[in-house]
């Protein structure tokens, strides 16, 4: 009878730990999608709207899409403007 | 865009399971300590499952601190992701949390080497550890007011006011 009711016991252990981390895994894996859409959409739009900016030659800086903050801070990898002519 | 998104996403992913299994692991620890059980289960199962999410919720932190260093757009660097008493302080929160985690699982694994006091005081700790990792997440998260951020976060805050309760209106141990 106790052997009977550890087995079960190790059972239900052993079933619901298995489950947690699967579950957690595939938690994980969604998130990270979620995180990864967020990212993209912010990013085209981002684009979008530089695009816009360009074409009015507008300067309104303070463009928000709802995604604020999705994108991580992003490194400066562009060349340094230069400033040409008027020499 | 991040030099290493997959990293990014993992980092921002595994960050908010953490914070989920820490809620777990937060309402099996009352669960226990009011010797709640499954039916038909002894108190050992709930024990049991207690500790290997805790374990669960250490592992997903130690991937969300891993890659938070790896990852060279969050700019986290080794000694402080560890020490908790650098700027940023929404990161410091974090670190804080993370070493109050450490501090409980070190003590639980050579709990039969110490004091029952010491372990319990250590243990206690564990109540400071949940709102600081909650706070952390909102104020450092880069999703903090996207929907399916928000959602896990409420749930994990009702969740910790009904254990609390259940833990405070539950019997004295």
């Amino acid at each position: 009878m106790a052997s009977e009711q550890r087995t079960r016991d190790h059972g239900r252990i052993r079933l619901t730990t298995r489950w947690l981390l699967y579950g957690s895994v595939a938690a994980t894996a969604v998130f990270g999608g979620l995180a990864a859409r967020a990212t993209h959409a912010h990013a085209s739009n981002a684009s979008e709207s530089s695009d816009a900016a360009s074409r009015d030659d507008g300067s309104d800086d303070s463009f928000d899409d709802g995604f604020g903050g999705a994108v991580p801070p992003s490194s400066s990898s562009q060349p340094p403007v230069t400033q040409s002519g008027g020499s | 865009m991040t030099h290493a998104p997959a990293v990014w996403y993992l980092m921002r992913s595994t960050g908010i399971v953490a914070l989920v299994l820490l809620t777990l692991s937060f309402g099996l620890g009352v669960a226990n300590t009011n010797r709640w059980r499954p039916h038909g289960s002894r108190l050992y199962v709930t024990t049991e499952i207690h500790r290997y999410v805790s374990l669960l919720a250490v592992a997903f932190v130690a991937v969300h601190v891993a890659t938070a260093v790896i990852d060279p757009d969050a700019q986290v660097r080794t000694l402080a992701a560890v020490w908790p008493f650098g700027p940023p302080f929404s990161l410091a929160l974090g670190v804080l949390s993370l070493d109050l985690l450490a501090a409980v699982v070190l003590t639980s694994l050579g709990r039969r080497r110490l004091p029952f006091g010491a372990w319990r005081a250590v243990h206690w700790s564990a109540y400071a550890a949940w709102p600081l990792a909650f706070v952390h997440t909102l104020a450092m998260g880069t999703d903090a007011h996207l929907w399916w951020l928000e959602l896990p976060v409420l749930a994990c805050t009702a969740a910790m006011g009904a254990l609390v309760s259940w833990r405070v209106l539950g019997p004295a141990v």
